[in-house]
């Protein structure tokens, strides 16, 4: 199955990733109306240590600990092996956000949960992040 | 004090575009955009600004743009705005003006006066699609005489030569003017596309050594990295006599970027100025020159080529004329609009003459002496595209050297800072947060894709002149017209003007 | 091609390729004793050849021959570079 991942030493920490996510994830065909004047909450986050950066978003585990601690059945894996998020199930009890070992999954706004689904929930259909990476760092392959 | 400076340019920004993402912030090396918190919104000091088009080209809204700065100094045909600032530097400096890349003035660009032939119904054109084109060369002097074994078949014994795909190669940019990146990437691309990179005078980082048989090592006036191994592991060996972009001097790194690798692969204490003599103070005569040829080639078997670059200046054809009897294998010739790290800026503008004419001239005198065959040519001093390749070999040239246009292909935009250090594109910079930014996998892949657009170009325009070979293209006056061209240019450069048959 | 024709022929075409001729030609060339004809290496332009008895015409198309010659035991076109030759009886060798 493919996946993201992230080649640090090429990662700029530029933060185009969060914003064309946003973009990607707001249902809106415009940018600038998808990202004006709007505090975006993107599903991949770059984290700095001041000297390497790294954006981060799930992994798509094979043995997932999300859904495992799930309670209302709304994570799941689809035929591809991608977990998904089924928002009308969630009851927003933060038991995923809490077992993610790479904080990857998050309580959004609207009180449920939300992470990368590598844009296959969406219009464009292929991650969003790794076409817009200006270096090549966010990659989308089988390994 | 009062600031005499202009802002050269304006950064103009459509705020109804802009989301605030801060992304011009981040890459920035000038540090021209930032957000400003109390206003909830991105200023831009212009003053900054070097018009490197990194911002433009990474913001997600499209929302910048860069301008000339409008405020316009009293118009004046001989006072141009630039003396005038200039003047005002030194005024406030006392120092020599630097600049990089190459030579900006509106002197003539020759190639953009040359027109190619096609073939109609006299001599048919040939299809690239469905013939062989070929343009694989080989560089390297022809041998005088043919030897036959005792059956009198003959022996195939050639001096050595380098074997490119298509008459093109990366030309020399020192380990340290530009990046370890760039230099990965043209490593690389030249390997994959069957060419040849350059070192330049900055030596040759370990990391490159495998690589060795598409490198040409450079041994210029400052000697810099240079050693036995260094010797071995090229394909050939260039012997720099000097550059277009500046005729007559040697190369000056600053030494805010002789820093570790660059340090260590230079061979030279951190910190200090790499300058490059002007001349090799071991070569002051031909005779001399022709030592030099040979010790590099006693110290390498005579397994290598030697090329000799110059710069063309004014009697570039008498000095290749003694080139071409000194045992060197290639001339390198380098036109005045070549590019450079840093140069002064007096010597960039107005020091050198156009290849196209240096290139004429040279063939047409060697020639003329019956000793065209000692040499290859290769040319320089921007070749800009796969038309100006073209006009080169039917000019004389054996292939071309590419620079500027290789790192145009890498994302330079040319805002000619390269001597700040602080390239946005990570390609003329030793800082390790803006090398990072050149990506060697991406920057190669560009420079593949850019060779091979241009070869079938070469070989479009091959086919419709009715030659399937480049060695057909060589020399071939007949091929190119001139446009707007006056007598003299027309006899120099050996070819008819448009409408003449 | 066998390594020593392959060494042969890349020297032949590196230290004479000032000399190679590209595009389309049909040509026919006498010398002292005999006659040459040779088309391109691609082959583009037709070159017939035809022989009757101890006479050999060349042309670049049939149709001259047959003109001249009607009846003929032999006509072939020639490969593309590689060069027809034929001596006259008693000439110089």
């Amino acid at each position: 199955m493919k996946k993201i991942y992230v080649k640090e030493e090429w990662c700029l920490g530029c933060h185009l990733c969060e914003f064309e996510c946003a973009y990607a994830n707001s249902g809106i065909g415009n940018i600038v109306l998808a990202l004006k004047d709007k505090e975006i909450d993107p599903n991949v986050k770059v984290l700095s240590d001041g000297k390497i950066t790294f954006a981060v978003s799930c992994r798509h585990c094979d043995e997932p600990l999300c859904i495992s601690a799930c309670i209302s059945g709304a994570l799941s894996k689809d035929e591809t092996g991608a977990v998904m998020v089924d928002k009308s199930k969630c009851v927003g009890c933060g038991s995923c956000v809490m077992v993610c070992p790479y904080g990857a999954v998050r309580i959004t706004k609207e009180g449920t949960a939300n992470k990368c689904q590598l844009c296959m929930n969406n219009t464009f259909g292929e991650p969003l992040c790794v076409k817009k990476c200006p270096n090549g760092a966010i990659v989308f392959e089988e390994k | 004090m009062i600031d005499y400076n202009v802002a050269p340019f304006e950064v103009v920004r459509d705020y109804d575009k802009c989301v605030n993402c801060r992304v011009c912030e981040r890459q920035c090396s000038n540090e021209v955009h930032h957000y400003e918190e109390g206003f909830g919104k991105m200023i831009s000091d212009s003053t900054k600004c070097v018009d490197c088009q990194r911002c433009v080209c990474l913001c997600p809204t499209k929302a910048l743009k860069i301008l000339p700065n409008q405020n316009a100094f009293r118009p004046n045909a001989n006072w141009q705005q630039k003396y005038l600032t200039e003047i005002y530097k030194q005024a406030e400096s006392g120092g020599v003006l630097l600049s990089s890349m190459g030579n900006p003035e509106p002197f003539p660009v020759y190639f953009d006066k040359i027109l190619i032939n096609a073939s109609q119904v006299t001599n048919p054109s040939i299809d690239p699609l469905r013939e062989p084109m070929e343009t694989r060369v080989f560089l390297g002097a022809k041998p005088q005489t043919m030897q036959r074994d005792r059956e009198g078949k003959i022996l195939p014994k050639l001096p050595p030569r380098l074997k490119l795909s298509m008459p093109v190669m990366f030309s020399a940019m020192s380990y340290g003017s530009i990046s370890y990146n760039a230099h990965a990437a043209l490593a690389r691309a030249a390997e994959k596309l069957g060419i040849y990179y350059n070192t330049g005078e900055g030596g040759l980082h370990k990391d490159f050594y495998k690589y060795s048989a598409n490198t040409i090592v450079q041994v210029a006036s400052g000697r810099f990295g240079v050693h036995k191994d260094y010797l071995e592991d090229g394909a050939a060996i260039e012997i720099k006599i000097g550059q277009g972009a500046k005729p007559g001097i040697g190369g000056h790194l600053p030494g805010a970027k002789i820093v570790g690798d660059v340090s260590k692969t230079r061979m030279i204490p951190e910190g200090s100025d790499a300058v490059s003599p002007a001349p090799h103070h071991d070569i002051y005569s031909i005779e001399d020159l022709r030592q030099l040829v040979y010790s590099i080639k006693e110290a390498t078997e005579y397994k290598k080529p030697v090329i000799v670059k110059i710069a063309a200046v004014h009697n570039v054809a008498a000095i290749a004329s003694g080139i071409a009897r000194s045992g060197a294998d290639i001339i390198a010739i380098d036109g005045f609009r070549g590019g450079t790290g840093a140069a002064p800026t007096r010597i960039r503008d107005n020091v050198g003459i156009p290849i196209e004419l240096a290139l004429g001239s040279v063939d047409q005198r060697l020639r003329e002496e019956n000793i065209r065959d000692n040499v290859s040519l290769v040319v320089a001093g921007s070749i800009r595209s796969s038309a100006d390749v073209v006009k080169a070999i039917c000019l004389g040239a054996d292939a071309v050297y590419i620079g500027s246009a290789s790192l145009v292909a890498m994302g330079c935009h040319l805002c000619r800072t390269c001597n700040y250090g602080k390239c946005n594109w990570g390609i003329a910079t030793q800082r390790p947060d803006l090398v990072k930014r050149l990506n060697p996998d991406i920057a190669a892949e560009r420079l593949i894709n850019m060779l091979t657009a241009w070869n079938h170009e070469i070989q479009e325009m091959m086919g419709g002149m009715g030659i399937n070979s480049i060695e057909a293209l060589r020399g071939n006056r007949l091929m190119l017209r001139g446009v707007g061209l006056n007598e003299r240019e027309l006899a120099v450069l050996g070819i008819k003007h448009a409408g003449e048959v | 091609m066998p390594a020593e024709e392959k060494a042969r022929a890349t020297y032949l075409r590196d230290v004479f390729s000032a000399e190679l001729v590209t595009g389309p030609f049909s040509i026919i060339v006498g010398f002292d004793g005999g006659v040459m004809a040779l088309n391109d290496r691609l082959k583009l332009r037709s070159l017939a050849v035809a022989e009757r008895g101890d006479k050999v015409y060349m042309a670049s198309e049939e149709s001259a021959i047959r003109r001249v010659c009607p009846v003929f035991d032999d006509m072939f076109y020639a490969e593309g570079g590689k060069p027809v030759v034929y001596r006259v009886k008693g000439g110089k060798q």
